[in-house]
């Protein structure tokens, strides 16, 4: 039997195809002495999955879901964003930053579509200090598909004007590369490092640089 | 004999790992809609279940889009089901449980032709009815939320996956354990005990089948072989497979619900439902027809041993893909 537990514990857990999709706005917030201190993220889902997250919560049955009635379902969607952790990554120089449990966070609901503001503070501020910054915004299992917006997909909020951003959209997606990332499970964190660079052309990166 | 069983399950644990790789249940990364429990595969068969994933995730998105545009235009319900047909056909050639445990099932009961395909689309329709019922009732009726019905959800995955584990465990016990037993020690009164020590737990037993072998267990059963398949039997498949519904299925449903068009749903789930019992049926039949290619291969000489060794296998391989799916959904190690 050991043999079979042995089994059992290399195998792990995956999902396949996107069945969410997420259009993402995400703003890297600055204190005033010109340390990162915050990710903001706003994201707005597709229609199928915003009907389904919404079924049941428009409790006084207006019609309208106010922010008081989908506040469970923001508070569901952060905690359990966390496994994932927050399909956020920011590295400064070579160092990956690690996140805060979000602070606030609500849904909107207009244009039948639902959207998740939701601030994400750093453990500590970091100083930029003339390293530069890498904020990536990705699932890389691919269960969610996350399009950064056309227009401003990566906003720096009061970084003053010594900060520079450069955008890297994904690469549109090449078919087979696209059947590769279907195929990763979603638990495995550290990914092999044939995926590695599967994986980076899918993410909607920003590379900031300040002065 | 005696290590005939050990070597069996590692055989059954790496085949496993070859067809299913892993096996998954995490939550979703949002607390609603359970993502799909995937048994995903490595190797050579990940180009293709890759391929199988990016059409599914085309026709989902067309499907959702299909559903609003009924609101204006009724002619479109034909595209809808068309569309819903083709998502079900990918969605079961993908990774998945359904075809796994049917295929395996079919092998370790040697089932006939006819009855691996009733047994496809009786628990892919099954399933489609699980998603309507369960939207039926905890949306419509109850009016719950999709935090309430993912919750529920869960609860008809970790019931589907201990059932096949069941299932699994008394296929193992049918084909592997007790021919040992009653190979080993033919004593009746102990095979006795046994049976009724099992029977406590498990209740899917069919008439006549637990001692079949008794005493002969060199030889396949032939009630066996000619598949007698008893409804105890049949329901406990279809009730396992059936018992979780496809996510894809539950978002159409409510989606369609909140347009106003819930009979698009249905139609769409049960167009699903007919997809995916199509490409599981299509495995099925592969998977008979490799078994009796296999055994005219080996000519009459081997026969019978070529059969033993697929029906262990196969219930081998019921219990380990159940145990896997169950401890991925509990999240144990996860």
């Amino acid at each position: 039997m050991a043999g079979v537990v042995t089994c059992m514990a290399a195998t792990s857990v995956a999902q396949a195809h996107p069945h969410v999709f997420v259009e993402a706005r995400s703003e890297l917030v600055f204190d005033d002495q010109k340390r990162i201190e915050a990710v903001r993220h706003i994201w707005r889902f597709d229609d199928a999955f915003t009907a389904f997250a919404i079924q049941g919560l428009d409790e006084d049955g207006d019609g309208t879901l106010t922010q008081e009635e989908l506040q469970p379902l923001a508070e569901v969607n952060v905690e359990s964003l966390k496994e994932y952790d927050y399909f956020t990554a920011l590295f400064v120089g070579q160092a990956e930053v690690a996140f805060s449990d979000p602070t606030e966070y609500w849904l909107d609901f207009s244009d039948g579509r639902l959207t998740l503001f939701y601030t994400l503070p750093l453990e500590a501020p970091i100083l930029m200090d003339g390293q530069e910054a890498e904020f990536q915004v990705y699932d890389p299992t691919y269960f969610v598909a996350f399009e950064m917006t056309e227009t401003d997909p990566f906003v720096l909020v009061d970084a003053g004007s010594s900060c520079q951003m450069h955008v890297e959209r994904p690469d549109e997606l090449e078919e087979g590369t696209a059947q590769a990332l279907a195929q990763i499970p979603s638990s495995v964190r550290d990914l092999p490092k044939q995926f590695l660079d599967v994986t980076q052309t899918l993410a909607n990166t920003a590379k900031v640089s300040c002065t | 004999m005696s290590r005939f069983p050990e070597i069996q399950i590692c055989i059954s644990a790496v085949l496993v790992l070859i067809f299913v790789g892993s096996a998954s249940a995490a939550p979703s990364p949002f607390g609603v809609s359970i993502p799909e429990t995937a048994p995903s595969t490595t190797g050579f068969l990940s180009g293709f279940f890759g391929w199988i994933s990016a059409q599914q995730t085309g026709f989902y998105r067309a499907l959702t889009e299909t559903v609003k545009s009924l609101k204006s235009d009724g002619s479109a319900a034909w595209l809808l089901i068309g569309l819903s047909f083709a998502y079900g056909v990918f969605h079961a050639a993908g990774p998945g449980h359904g075809k796994a445990v049917i295929s395996t099932y079919v092998l370790a009961n040697g089932e006939t032709l006819r009855k691996g395909i009733v047994l496809s689309f009786a628990s892919a329709m099954a399933q489609a009815i699980t998603a309507i019922v369960l939207i039926g009732i905890a949306a419509i009726i109850l009016n719950m939320t999709s935090i309430a019905i993912t919750q529920t959800t869960r609860v008809f995955e970790i019931g589907s996956y201990a059932l096949i584990t069941a299932l699994g465990v008394w296929l193992t016990w049918l084909k592997v354990v007790r021919p040992i037993l009653s190979r080993r020690k033919p004593d009746t009164h102990h095979i006795h005990h046994e049976h009724n020590d099992h029977h406590d737990h498990h209740h899917h037993h069919g008439e006549g089948e637990i001692c079949g072998s008794c005493g002969h267990a060199h030889a396949p059963d032939p009630a066996m072989l000619q598949g007698t398949m008893t409804f105890g039997r049949a329901w406990s498949v279809i009730l396992a497979i059936g018992l979780r519904p496809c996510s894809g299925a539950l978002i159409v449903l409510v989606f369609a619900l909140s347009q106003g068009l819930i009979w698009a749903g249905v139609l769409s789930t049960i167009a699903m439902g007919i997809g995916t019992g199509l490409t599981v049926a299509l495995l099925a039949t592969l998977a008979v027809g490799a078994r009796g290619a296999a055994l005219r291969f080996v000519g009459s000489g081997s026969a019978e041993f070529v059969h033993r060794a697929i029906e262990v296998v196969g219930a081998l391989l019921v219990l380990v893909l159940g145990v896997i799916l169950l401890i991925a959904s509990i999240g144990w190690g996860a």
